[in-house]
């Protein structure tokens, strides 16, 4: 059955298809294992399951990947035996299932080359034959609950074609209270309608149903037995099909026939008595089996490789630019139009790149299911605004602190349920991922139930470790020692968190993505984890200053007001520099020419105070000149430079020179 | 003359392959994701022969196979099922239906282009 | 000194049916220099960059290379050669090596050869006093003048051009 490929003459690209297909495919079918419970109907979910794994089995066998049809086969023998509930659906299924799945990711990552060996199959196969083993139901007529018997339906013959809205009706009713299978619709005089149908229910209720279309006397209704012979089809059926894979008309008869009715120059030929039977259909595709749509990839959307669309951010960024460039040489009001025409566009292409955040909490139900099994604690996962978008290279960015700050939720955060009782709580711990927008940023809430952040352990820790803190401080201070490298209270290094990877890594991604991170914790209430990030950081509104005959460019974000300076305004105190008085505070000075040492000095005027916030911190920035404020691109230093620290990265100017962009928080810290 | 074949499988990366094993044959192809994208497409204009995998969702391949069956311009062109399908009761409703053969997946290419050169 | 080998023209060398690297030329100072073609983008005049402070003497700067920052450097002072003036025959080589998009100041460019990269062997006695010989691959000649070969994607990714954040290294 499993034959290896074809001679297909470049299997290359169909199998770069086959394989993003695969990882959709296995994707949807987690989603849905993890949402269905055993012992709660999910037929329709089944059959979708079914539908995906059956699609990878077809296409594995076509490429030459053998292991994991073999994977997909003994899956669907498990699913069909759950979709014709021959047995109720187990934990073990789904923990088959899903362990199935795993192998299979696994296997084609490894045919894609992507990975050396693919996972070992024999324990998931081991598990899906168990569970191909498992006792099945029996159920007689009588047993306890509700009864689904099966009957096979004959309508006719017909003595004149049934309305076809009322048959679409009634068979879309039935399919609706059971599962409707193998139709046979001749809708015509002297026509017969025949079918399968299971349901709750006895044989008179079917016929009175069915007597509503046809005169009862043409009713014929038979029931079947769940584990005898293949039911019967009542119509007559020559030529009948029965275990070969295959069957085909007799080519030259065909072809015979065809030429005849080709040759004749009547509309209406004979009717056709060829052996291919024509039957004029329902005209409603016909609900054959309960089935969950699982949104077809074709409509609505489409996938655009991603470098196309970074070629459109490339694009409208040099728009951006030459709007810029003109503002600066022609003074139109036609400009005006060029502007909102241009905005909109940038608008249009960051939305592209916008992702929901869905996409990055994807992998946590899975993630929190495994934890909390191996844990032994019982996590409830909550969602909010999950549609909030950001862009995705802050998606792929954010995810591994996500997952991190996740991690810990369930490993330390949350208790057992014994201890949760003991306390108190309901057995089941409550963490809740809730993200929102807010201004620039994009804000992420991590928080659980459990027994909060434990003051004393963490205070004790620093001290051990030689951190000077005093006992007395307020407690964001003392939360902000996590943040410390190689910082861990952890009892028992598990191998979940005691990866060497701390909350200082967290925290260190998170501001190279310009954000924020921030901790909040009642003892025994839970702890609150709140990340911010700016939405996008391809284009930003930024002031443009010049610095000793150089134009430097700071972000508007971090930019609280601009004040010109004269003499005396800045002094100079013994042990903390020049500040500058600004209404009743005195902010820390910072000459950016002594950082940025310009080539002439003479060029260094320091006329203008540009007063930035960042990190809760402000200062005054001393420049020569404040140039103008626009949109730039943000460009990467890093990509083939390296990072320096003082500047976040770089842009294009209107006259084709670049111009460094400055990284407030750092030159704040100084 | 150039035959035209339409190719119709909820499955992109199956579609594209009986696509290109047909296309290098010569023959010209036209490809449909969907049972009720193909009977458009069937509709919009003659198709020599159409070769649709059965298992799709909206609507399957035996009852794309009736419906096509149910247009004049189809009434002799040969409709191809292929399929994992080996439920007999199901292939004997393709039977009914009007498919002129039932193949089986995976396919050999070879031996689909035979077939498809006895029946187009 | 010399450790002459042959350099074949390009149809002696397709007589001889063995694969010829093709090598970009250049002079820096008094020297010429190839490398390997498969390792330029592209030639460019010179236009100023733009200065990142505190940067080392011999990254010149960044410029806009088509949307993308690419940084300059200039191997006169790498080399420590005497500084000179840029003039309008000054030539930028941009690299594309180890995934980075770089460019490097030089004299001027000379034609493209074709080599026998088999007859290309390392000179372990060759004592220079510009830079470290391991980023030599060999000599050979050119009308009469020594052609120094370079491995110029080992030179620009080593530590001490500090093209490479050291902490990521």
């Amino acid at each position: 059955m499993f034959q290896g490929p074809g001679a297909l003459a470049d299997p290359k690209a169909y199998r770069a298809i086959f394989f993003e297909e695969t990882q959709d495919h296995l994707s949807d079918v987690e989603a849905i294992l993890l949402k269905i419970e055993p012992d709660t109907p999910c037929l329709p979910e089944l059959n979708a399951i079914f539908r995906a794994i059956h699609s990878i089995k077809g296409s594995a066998s076509m490429l030459g990947c053998g292991d994991i049809a073999q994977m997909a086969h003994l899956q669907e023998n498990l699913l069909d035996i759950l979709r014709k509930q021959e047995r109720a659906l187990e934990s073990g299924d789904v923990q088959a299932m899903l362990k199935a799945g795993d192998v299979m990711r696994g296997q084609a990552e490894k045919h894609r080359g992507a990975i050396e060996h693919a996972p070992d199959a024999v324990p998931a196969e081991a598990l899906l034959r168990e569970q191909l083993e498992r006792p099945r139901a029996d159920a007689k007529d009588g047993a306890s609950g509700p009864v689904r018997r099966r009957f096979a339906v004959k309508l006719g013959p017909l003595e004149e074609p049934i309305d076809e809205g009322e048959l679409d009706m009634m068979i879309a009713g039935l399919a609706e209270m059971g599962r409707l299978t193998t139709p046979a619709i001749d809708n015509r005089a002297g026509g017969v309608i025949t079918f399968e149908v299971e349901l709750e229910g006895t044989a008179d209720d079917l016929q009175s149903v069915l007597a509503l279309l046809v005169a009862p006397q043409l009713v014929a209704i038979e029931k079947i037995d769940r584990d005898a012979a293949p039911a019967r089809t009542l119509s007559p059926a020559p030529n009948a099909v029965s275990e070969h894979d295959e069957f085909f008309v007799d080519p030259d008869e065909f072809r015979r026939k065809r030429e005849a009715v080709l040759q004749a120059d009547d509309d209406d030929g004979p009717d056709d008595e060829s052996l291919v039977a024509p039957v004029r259909a329902a005209s409603a595709a016909i609900a054959i089996e309960d089935d969950l749509p699982i949104a077809p990839r074709e409509t609505g959307h489409i996938r655009v490789a991603t470098e196309k669309i970074d070629l459109l951010v490339n694009l409208v960024g040099e728009l951006v630019i030459t709007e810029a460039m003109l503002a600066r040489s022609v003074t139109e009001s036609g400009l005006a139009d060029l502007s909102r025409h241009t905005r909109n566009l940038q608008e249009a292409v960051m939305a592209i790149r916008m992702l929901p955040i869905s996409h990055a909490f994807s992998r946590f139900p899975r993630l929190v299911h495994e934890l909390s099994a191996r844990l032994g604690k019982d996590v409830d996962l909550e969602f909010e605004g999950e549609s909030t978008e950001l862009d995705r290279g802050l998606i792929e960015k954010i995810s591994d602190p996500l997952t991190h700050l996740v991690r810990n939720a369930v490993d330390h955060g949350l208790e057992t349920p014994g201890i949760r009782v003991a306390e108190g709580k309901s057995p089941t711990g409550i963490l809740r991922l809730a993200a929102r927008q807010r201004g620039g940023n994009i804000v992420i809430e991590v928080s659980d139930d459990g027994r909060g952040l434990d003051r004393e352990r963490i205070l004790e820790h620093a001290l051990l470790r030689g951190m000077s803190i005093s006992p007395d401080a307020p407690d964001e201070d003392v939360w902000d020692l996590i943040f410390e490298p190689g910082f861990s209270t952890a009892e028992s290094v598990t191998d979940l968190s005691g990866r060497g990877v701390g909350m200082d890594v967290v925290r260190r991604n998170i501001k190279a993505l310009g954000g924020t991170i921030e901790l909040r914790s009642e003892p025994g209430q839970g702890t609150s984890v709140t990340v911010s990030v700016p939405l996008t950081l391809a284009i930003i509104e930024a002031m443009i200053v010049s610095i000793g005959g150089a134009v430097y460019v700071l972000p508007i974000a971090t930019v609280v007001e601009t004040l010109s300076l004269q003499g005396g305004d800045i002094h100079t105190l013994p042990d903390h520099g020049d500040t500058l008085r600004v209404r009743e505070t005195y902010l820390p000075v910072i000459h950016l020419a002594r950082i940025f040492p310009p080539a002439n000095r003479s060029d260094h005027v320091g006329s203008i105070a540009v007063i930035v916030e960042a990190d809760g911190r402000q200062a005054a920035l001393v420049v020569d000149e404040v140039v103008g404020q626009q949109q730039v691109v943000v460009k990467s230093l890093e990509a083939n430079f390296r990072k320096v620290p003082g500047l976040s990265g770089a842009t294009v100017m209107g006259d084709g020179s670049v111009a460094l962009i400055l990284d407030v928080a750092h030159i704040v810290k100084k | 003359m150039g035959k035209s074949i339409l190719v119709v499988d909820d499955t992109r990366s199956m579609r594209k392959m009986v696509a290109a094993v047909l296309e290098q044959a010569g023959y010209e192809v036209a490809e449909a994701g969907d049972g009720v994208d193909a009977l458009d497409i069937a509709k919009g204009r003659r198709f020599d022969l159409v070769v649709t995998d059965h298992n799709m969702p909206r609507m399957d391949g035996v009852t794309l196979v009736r419906e096509l069956r149910g247009i004049p311009d189809y009434d002799h062109v040969a409709l191809i099922v292929l399929s994992t399908e080996v439920d007999p009761a199901v292939k004997q409703k393709g039977r009914e239906a009007g498919a002129t053969g039932w193949m089986a997946k995976p396919f050999d290419p070879q031996r689909m282009l035979d077939i498809v050169a006895k029946f187009i | 000194m010399q450790n002459a080998m042959q350099t074949m023209t390009s149809r002696e060398a397709r007589q001889a049916a063995v694969p010829l690297k093709e090598f970009l030329t250049f002079r820096l100072g008094a020297e010429s220099y190839g490398i390997d073609i498969l390792k330029v983008q592209e030639i460019r005049g010179y236009e100023q960059p733009t200065t990142i402070a505190n940067a080392p003497p011999f990254i010149k700067g960044v410029i806009n290379l088509r949307g993308v920052i690419v940084p300059i450097l200039d191997l006169r002072v790498k080399f420590r050669l005497p500084e000179t003036t840029y003039d309008e025959f000054t030539v930028v080589i941009i690299l594309n090596v180890a995934s980075r998009v770089v460019g490097v100041v030089v004299d001027s460019v000379s034609d493209v050869l074709s080599l026998d990269p088999d007859a290309i062997r390392p000179t372990p006695e060759f004592a220079s006093n510009t830079f470290d010989t391991k980023y030599i691959t060999g000599l050979t000649n050119l009308d009469e003048s020594l052609l120094i070969m370079l491995d110029i994607e080992k030179l620009m990714t080593s530590a001490d051009m500090a093209l490479v954040d050291s902490a990521m290294q």
